[in-house]
């Protein structure tokens, strides 16, 4: 058996688990939640704004670049979440998994149920409701387990 | 996974607050850990150990029951 479980008892404080990440840990606690709902934000509106760009602009390079803006904000979503995943501990990043888990859970049956929906009449969805969707999902779910992590 | 956690926080007078600023961690880890919601990581266990300075086994209690492939408890003799 291995007794080096035992700490020192000399020792009056512990170690972080990661001390590294410590100071951005101080930093993450603060702001990810304005960081999200931004970004959240951002990616609305630019998928506003390419959905309503073909009625307003004429096929050419600025039409493109208003059809691609969405993949930017995107793209910034998926750097926050990774950052405010890196910054938090242990058990807020279980958290993160689990909303990431859910969200899936809730898309696959939520597409499932439209299916049966269009099987009965309903209009097709366009996936970039489907992804619309699932990223406000996934963002409630985070914001609600970083507003309790205090 | 039982452990003495409050216990140990309340012969210092510490809050989950005061203990999880101790260890870097968030209040909600703490309490989460206390509840026997969540088991904390070895690295985890071991601050809260260097930090009371026991033996991580006098801090948490009881094990899961492992079982193997064949059903048969991972404590019995083979």
């Amino acid at each position: 058996m291995n007794r080096n479980l035992t700490p020192d008892p000399g020792r009056g404080t512990a170690s972080p688990a990661e001390p590294t990440d410590v100071p951005m840990a101080a930093i993450a606690r603060k702001r990810p939640v304005t960081m999200i709902v931004f970004s959240l934000v951002a990616y609305l509106l630019t998928v506003v704004t390419a959905a309503l760009a073909p009625r307003l602009l004429a096929p050419g390079g600025a039409l493109e670049v208003f059809l691609l803006v969405p993949m930017l904000t995107t793209l910034l979503m998926v750097c926050i979440i990774y950052w405010v995943y890196r910054t938090s501990d242990e058990y807020i990043r279980q958290r993160i998994l689990k909303c990431a888990a859910l969200t899936g859970g809730i898309l696959a049956f939520s597409t499932v149920g439209y299916f049966c929906l269009e099987r009965l009449g309903h209009p097709p969805l366009s996936m970039i409701v489907v992804n619309l969707y699932g990223w406000a999902v996934f963002m409630v779910l985070i914001l609600w387990v970083l507003s309790r992590a205090r | 996974m039982r452990n003495i956690l409050p216990e140990l926080r309340a012969q210092r007078g510490w809050t989950q607050g005061d203990l999880a600023a101790q260890l870097a961690v968030s209040r909600q880890t703490i309490n989460a850990v206390e509840t026997g919601r969540y088991e904390p990581s070895l690295s985890l266990a071991f601050a809260l150990a260097a930090l009371f300075a026991r033996p991580i086994e006098s801090i948490f209690q009881g094990h899961r029951e492992v079982r193997r492939f064949t059903g048969t408890p991972a404590d019995s003799p083979p």
